[in-house]
């Protein structure tokens, strides 16, 4: 079943109304063309500051029906998670109380069910696939901007799927942000600050992340955003540009999506795919890729890593041609309430890789987080450079949700992950900084305690091979250590086969 | 559908149009908005500029085999085939509402929300129910 705008927004109403210690309702900074408050609920609990944020949207196109109602239940969900201490489980795959406390604990998590309520109401009422918002188009008899084509990123420049004409679906609007929809993601980005961004649409199985206008690229810099022509109603300038991307970013968006990916298969096995917006289509204007433009753009501005969804499978009809309507909006509620499953494992995964472990330890147990700049520094200019170096990086990224609940439910556990935070801090300061036998086997027993406390066969493989390399690294310099780490794949690539395996 | 056609009218009030028939009839292709949409495919004739697909303009569907697919109205069958493009038309969709069936009652909503509501441990100093 389908929610209207007003009920969508009771939700978030009802929610905020009684338990105002874990959500907010929070109006839009702007209202809909047609005058509607836009409505999302903050969702924080715990006291720490600081947090990391993540802004969840849905409805940009209108007659995406699914992934509001999703949205609306995962609230719900994650709420009654938190304070009935329950956790997550959504088919195959589970969630504890332990991981959804720190999940809502540590980040800020905002939910925009519905960006674009006016077209929703008139999908509702009088056209199941109209796409747009409902701008009174000037000059012309025709209505409509596509949102998630308006946005300050290439703006202006055609594609198969983006027009400068406003009587057609994919129209980009007057001008960069003239619609109030759009603008709002960027007036939010502007005061909150937003780390993660995630827009969910129908429909394909996808998880996309950008660039979108163009095929990406991770060797030349100087061919980026920045020096293309906009506003011009042209095809891309040059043809057959490739769009920069950091390695470290691009690693980033590839690992987050596959363990995505992964999430939402392991709930009933369904199989999306992740790959850049561009492989599926050109665009330009869209919501995912502006917000991670925005520090490259300007440098003062946080970076924020976008990533969209297009939840639930086509469906076709016995011609074998795709049913748009019933790909759109499923009739059959069993069907409904399946892709709504997929579509928020899919979510609490990727607000779960928006955690970072150190992080949390050193906020939330330490109190600070001094320091953490100079592992970042190791990581994004040193780890990221070679294949071995992006294994452990990726193997990192994989264990430190798993073990975070482990370390957070156990109190032994808890003040030793402190002390050798402390620890590897200091070491980490000066690259001729040996390591002792003594910090060695702290850090072996450590790894021992954590391996005895999973199930998981996944997380002891990987453990071992944390261990191997930390075997090694008695009496060697921080500098010795991390130059073996960058040349030394095989343990790593052994234990990724044998992950892939299982 | 009576509910439907009220709600229809409803918005069409609202946008200051004329409601639109299910039928999909009595509109020229010309105007807007279209009385029917098309699930067709486009396909380049002979000698296509390499960059073809980036001139369509059109609303995109996904397609796993790989054909360009869109949703197209009328006016767009009309310009692509200007173009020099070949559409085939595979299924005709009536502008009509989501269907009222599938769209929950503000009473069923309620029984919901409150059943959802009831069952979350209230924390102290929320308000009772």
């Amino acid at each position: 079943m389908y929610r209207t705008v007003g009920q969508l927004d009771s939700v978030m109403d009802i929610l905020a109304t009684f338990f105002p210690a874990v959500c907010t309702r929070v109006e839009m900074p702007n209202r809909s063309v047609l005058g509607l408050p836009i409505y999302a609920l903050h969702i924080h609990a715990g006291s720490s500051t600081n947090r990391r944020s993540v802004l969840i949207i849905g409805g940009m196109h209108a007659r995406e029906t699914m992934n509001p109602d999703a949205i609306a239940d995962l609230q719900l969900d994650l709420v009654t998670a938190y304070l009935n201490e329950t956790g997550i489980t959504l088919g195959g795959r589970s969630w504890s109380d332990t991981e959804i406390k720190i999940m809502l604990e540590s980040l800020d998590i905002w939910m925009l069910p519905c960006a674009n309520p006016d077209g929703r109401e008139y999908v509702l009422n009088v056209d199941n696939l109209w796409r747009q918002n409902r701008r009174d188009n000037p000059g012309t008899t025709c209505d409509g901007v596509d949102v998630n084509r308006n946005c300050d990123i290439v703006w202006g420049v055609t594609t198969s799927t983006t027009s400068c004409n406003p009587c057609f679906n994919t129209y980009l609007g007057s001008n960069r942000f003239s619609e109030p929809e759009s603008r709002n993601i960027k007036d939010f980005c502007d005061v909150q600050g937003i780390d993660v961004f995630l827009d969910v649409h129908s429909f394909s199985e996808l998880v996309l992340f950008p660039w979108g206008h163009a095929f990406t690229q991770t060797t030349d810099p100087s061919q980026n955003f920045l020096s293309l022509a906009t506003g011009t109603c042209q095809p891309i300038n040059p043809p057959g540009h490739q769009e920069y991307m950091l390695p470290r970013d691009e690693l980033r968006f590839e690992r987050v999506s596959q363990q995505i990916v992964d999430d939402i298969r392991a709930v009933r096995g369904r199989n999306y795919t992740p790959e850049s917006i561009r492989h599926l289509y050109a665009t330009t204007g869209t919501g995912s890729d502006y917000v991670y433009s925005r520090h490259i753009a300007n440098p003062a501005l946080r970076k924020t890593y976008g990533f969209s969804f297009e939840t639930g499978p086509p469906v076709f009809n016995a011609n074998g041609t795709i049913n748009e309507p019933e790909s759109f909006h499923p009739t059959d509620p069993t069907q409904q309430s399946l892709i709504k499953r997929d579509t928020k494992a899919g979510i609490i995964s990727l607000m779960q890789q928006s955690i970072c472990g150190i992080e949390f330890i050193g906020a939330t147990l330490l109190g600070t987080t001094s320091g953490l700049d100079r592992m970042r520094t190791i990581r994004d200019e040193r780890l990221v450079t070679t294949k071995a170096g992006r294994d452990l990086v990726g193997l990192f990224e994989r264990v430190q949700f798993p073990l975070l609940g482990l370390i957070v439910s156990d109190e032994s556990l808890a003040k030793e992950a402190m002390g050798l935070l402390e620890t590897s801090l200091k070491l980490l300061e000066r690259d001729e900084t040996v390591l002792t036998t003594r910090e060695v086997k702290r850090g072996l027993a450590f790894v021992d305690s954590l391996a005895a406390r999973t199930t998981s066969k996944n997380l002891r493989k990987d453990l071992t091979t944390v261990r191997q390399h930390l075997e090694g690294s008695a009496n060697k310099s921080v500098g010795k250590v991390l130059h073996d780490l960058l040349g030394t794949s095989t343990a790593t690539k052994k234990s990724t086969k044998s992950r892939r395996k299982s | 559908m009576k509910q439907a056609k009220k709600q229809s009218k409803a918005a069409s009030k609202k946008s200051g149009r004329k409601p639109v028939s299910s039928s999909g009839s009595a509109k020229a292709p010309d105007e807007f908005p279209p009385t029917v949409r098309f699930s067709a495919t486009i396909h380049a004739r002979e000698h296509a500029d390499p960059d073809w697909i980036e001139k369509l303009n059109i609303d995109r569907i996904p397609d796993p085999t790989g054909v360009i697919r869109a949703l197209v109205t009328p006016n767009d069958c009309v310009r692509l085939l200007n173009q020099g493009f070949e559409v085939r038309l595979h299924n005709a969709y009536p502008v009509q509402p989501v269907n009222p069936a599938l769209i929950e009652t503000d009473a069923s909503f309620k029984r919901w929300l409150d059943t959802r509501i009831k069952a979350i441990k209230k924390p102290k100093g929320s308000k009772a129910r």
